[in-house]
């Protein structure tokens, strides 16, 4: 029970955070500053779920918290400061409106990406401090709004000592949340949007739902903090919550380290803390922390839980030279089983159909009346000079291009403008000419993402641990072992994809590719880059994988001898148009293929 | 109240202010667009330079009793240190990393200029006087334009008049100079520029030593005519509009960078005339300006449609 070891410790410190202020052996003072501590934490994680797992920036975060604490001093003036509703009310009133407002932030980031997000929350938080935040109804402006402290049912929250244990047991339950989400599909597609947002598409992810959620969750938690916030500064003031706050939370996770959960509380309550230890400091501490950031940026871009990650990576792998199981290949027991001709099932379903379909890019014809066929459990080449078009037909096909004329058939429905990750749910899987995976996940959750449409839980059930989503992540985790294990990759599981090799990477881009039980794979140059002896390895693994998982191909690749080993037939792009097409050996001999390869012979 | 407020400005004055003050926040756009087109990031520190400065004016003129002259060339020359420490110290040695962080690492730039403006300047309000009140020449005193009750000063002329030239002497170095070419090939290829033999550190240092000027200049103009400046004024105020200026224009071209200060320049003059009670409208409008050209023309009004 690793997710519970956290919120068991923090769940302890507030116990002793409560009993130690009673005993008076933590003074009220103490309390106070680490209570400040908690809430920073709070955000800190708010943050870091947006920022760390979803790859998408925020300038607005102290915005949103901001907001939830005015609600809360809302909330309580209207109830009466002694209501026994009133902590409940004001606590679900600013979580609802930080992830309204949140979302509302968020929408512009379904369309921007990168530094245009950031321009775009700069605004928002511009507009939170001059706009929003002087409605003197909401606000108080200058002289602020008062809320005292609150009663938990018939306890009286009057000293920061039990303030600091009710923030110490919110912090305990979101942290565990946050633990439990990056072990749900939820969590891993965040992961992969970050990484890259075509990638996660072709994981049957969607891409703009799962990004307004990490918003809404995001600026549900900040409405949170500042809900505490409020009850624990007792008077609220908009100066707490202005966009150089903002920057702030931004320093704690970068120093913290982006994604990393203990880095980023640790930081949190640090940079809290530190400030008012060290007080002769008298303001150097703005500069030492900013400088801080950029020395962080500029040296260690992980901050260090980075860096201990990479040390314990590169001893994984220094062991695996010693002890010489690094070669990866098909294992012995496994070897013989598909290299029958015959396929073992029956198969149905997968059937491609693309009808005469073109595209252009400016006047550029990329496509002209391209049409195709791949019969169910057929596999078909589809081969031809750099700047056919074999990659543009298969972003038509995937969906990450729309044709500006024909259609695209698969089982007999017309998925022309259906979404990529659509596409990936109804039966299509594909491999990318730059390894598709996310690259700072384990093999293992990389597996698991590739299973991300096969797992029919809501985000609710996964958070909270239901029964059905606990058997499903479970089945889920050992089809992946299973997988990795075929095409011997067990000992990676837990090692991250960026310190793999090239010929291990492809290989787990192909079991990611059949782990969603595809009815077609679109396989994008699976050798490039792999010496010929690690190709032939690599044929064997896709014939292998087809056999056993019945599935159609569709094959781009430049490596003939591949192509000529897995393909029952063949199709020769050339200039976006189909040049010939026929059975594999065939095809590929013909004078006018070996021209527009070769050019023409003299 | 706010059909008073139009009548006590007219609308000629609104529009002569938003002139001036555009040709401020040219300035700025024009120092943040500069390092977009090399270095493909938005510096957030790009305001923050700017108050800088303007507090180094204020140390030399107000408590070192120096003539304006010699605080502007103060803080120029400061911006001009700030500049190529940024180039030096952070662009550099971040020149592969992702845009993204090079971003972040700006805004930590930012802070840390606030923290210096805090701990080795002032944490209060404080007065950077106007270059000139009244310009005499011989038995001739130009004291500004009257406009109605409001008195169009030298300094909004002059600012008018330096950002023109800002404008005019980055426009002529870039497409006129072989330098300035390399600049424009770099922004456009860096991979390309270098195996051509165009000094690229030199490039790169040019930037953001040209960038962290224009940022100073901006700032010199500005603290005057706000009657007062504080720390981390700037970056909400002049920073954001600088930046719109650049978004609305399109970073890709200088004209485009004044057009889109002269449009946010009368945005800013109308909509904060027009709710003289709530300082909090230009914002607003600011955000939709900027969210609207964002998402249905991101590469700004008269930006190259070419992907970047």
């Amino acid at each position: 029970m690793k997710t519970l070891r956290g919120p068991i410790i923090i769940l302890l410190l507030a116990y002793a955070a409560v009993f130690g202020g009673i005993a008076g052996i933590l003074t009220q003072a103490q309390a106070n500053i680490l209570s400040y501590g908690v809430i920073a934490a709070l955000v800190a994680l708010s943050l870091n779920l947006i920022m760390g797992y979803a790859g998408q920036i925020s300038l607005a975060q102290a915005s949103f918290q901001g907001l939830g604490a005015f609600v809360t001093g809302f909330v309580v003036a209207h109830l009466g400061a002694s209501s026994p509703v009133g902590l409940p009310a004001s606590l679900v009133a600013s979580v609802l409106i930080g992830a309204l407002i949140a979302v509302v932030v968020g929408l512009p980031a379904l369309r921007l990406k990168g530094i245009f997000l950031a321009v775009a929350t700069f605004a928002f938080a511009d507009a939170f401090e001059n706009y929003i935040f002087n409605v003197q109804q909401l606000t108080g402006l200058g002289s602020g709004i008062t809320v005292p402290r609150p009663w938990l049912g018939p306890l009286h929250l009057d000293s920061s000592s039990a303030m600091l244990g009710f923030g110490l047991v919110c912090l305990a339950v979101v942290w565990l949340l946050d633990a439990r989400l990056l072990d749900t599909r939820h969590g891993r597609a965040l992961l992969a949007l970050r990484e890259d947002e075509q990638v996660a598409a072709s994981f049957g992810v969607p891409v703009s739902r799962e990004k307004l959620r990490a918003f809404l969750i995001s600026g549900a938690l900040a409405g949170l903090a500042g809900c505490l916030f409020a009850y624990q500064v007792q008077v609220v003031v908009k100066s707490s919550f202005l966009l150089e706050v903002s920057l702030t939370y931004l320093i704690v996770i970068v120093v913290g380290g982006l994604g990393s959960r203990q880095g980023v509380v640790a930081a949190a309550v640090l940079f809290t803390l530190l400030p008012r230890w060290f007080v002769w400091l008298q303001g150097w501490d703005v500069i030492a922390t900013s400088a801080l950031l950029v020395y962080t940026l500029v040296r260690h871009p992980g901050g260090l839980p980075e860096q201990l990650t990479e040390v314990r990576e590169r001893r994984e792998l220094k062991r695996r030279q010693e002890t010489g199981d690094e070669v990866v290949g098909v294992r012995p027991e496994l070897r013989d089983e598909g290299d029958g001709e015959v396929l073992p099932l029956p198969v149905t379903g997968g059937e491609l159909t693309v009808q005469n379909v073109s595209v252009h890019f400016g006047g550029l014809n990329a496509l002209v009346d391209v049409s195709l066929e791949v019969a169910p459990g057929e596999c078909v080449g589809l081969i031809g000079p750099n700047g056919a078009g074999k990659s543009t037909l298969f972003n038509v096909i995937s969906g990450f291009e729309t044709p500006s004329r024909g259609t695209v058939l698969f089982e007999g429905r017309d998925i022309t403008k259906a979404p990529a990750h659509a596409r990936a749910a109804l039966g299509i899987g594909r491999t990318f000419q730059q390894v598709g995976l996310v690259r700072d996940a384990t093999a293992l959750d990389n597996l698991l993402l590739a299973q991300h449409t096969s797992l029919p839980y809501g985000a609710a059930a996964g958070l909270l641990f239901s029964a059905g989503s606990r058997r499903l992540e479970r089945e889920a985790r050992e089809r992946a072992k299973a997988l990795l294990d075929e095409v011997g990759l067990a000992d990676f599981a837990g090692l991250r994809v960026r310190v793999m090799s090239t010929g291990q990477q492809r290989l787990l881009e192909l079991a990611c590719a059949v782990a969603s039980r595809p009815r077609l794979l679109l396989l994008d140059e699976p050798s490039a880059g792999m010496s010929p002896a690690a190709a032939e390895h690599l044929a064997e693994q896709i014939r292998r994988l087809r056999h056993r998982y019945a599935t159609g191909i569709l094959l781009i690749e430049h490596h003939i001898p591949l192509v000529l080993a897995l393909a029952d037939r063949c199709y020769v792009l050339d200039s976006g148009e189909v040049l010939v097409s026929g059975p594999t050996a065939a095809t590929i001999g013909r004078p006018e293929v070996v021209t527009a390869y070769l050019g023409e012979a003299v | 109240m706010a059909t008073l407020a139009v009548a006590q400005v007219p609308f000629t004055t609104m529009f002569v202010l938003g002139l001036a003050y555009g040709a401020i926040f040219a300035v700025m756009g024009l120092g943040i667009a500069l390092v977009y087109k090399t270095a493909r990031v938005i510096n957030f520190a790009q305001g923050e330079i700017g108050t800088l400065s303007a507090f180094v004016a204020w140390w030399l003129i107000a408590r070192q009793g120096t003539p304006w002259v010699v605080g502007a060339a103060g803080a120029l020359a400061v911006a001009c240190a700030i500049g190529y420490l940024m180039h030096r110290f952070v662009a550099l040695p971040m020149r592969e990393a992702p845009r993204m962080s090079l971003t972040i690492a700006t805004l930590g730039v930012a802070f840390l200029l606030l923290g210096v403006e805090l701990k080795v300047f002032s944490s209060s309000p404080e007065v950077l006087p106007a270059p000139f009140t009244v310009v005499s020449v011989g038995q001739f005193h130009f004291e500004g334009v009257r406009m109605g009750y409001f008195l169009l000063t030298p300094t909004y002329i002059l600012a008018l008049a330096v950002a023109g030239l800002a404008a005019a002497v980055l426009g002529v170095v870039l497409t006129r100079t072989r330098f300035g070419i390399g600049v424009l090939a770099s922004a456009q290829d860096a991979v390309t520029a270098r195996l051509l033999g165009i000094p690229s550190n030199r490039v790169s240092a040019f930037t953001w030593i040209a960038a962290a000027m224009l940022g100073a200049v901006a700032g010199l103009l500005i603290a005057p005519t706000q009657g007062i400046f504080y720390a981390f004024q700037m970056s909400g105020f002049l920073f954001f509009r600088g930046l719109v200026a650049a978004l609305v224009g399109g970073m890709d071209s200088l004209t485009g960078v004044l057009l889109g200060a002269v449009f946010v320049g009368e945005v800013n003059s109308f909509s904060g005339f027009l709710f003289q009670g709530n300082s909090g409208v230009p914002e607003l409008v600011l955000l939709g300006i900027v969210l609207v050209v964002m998402l249905a023309r991101p590469r700004g009004l008269l930006g190259s449609t070419a992907a970047a």
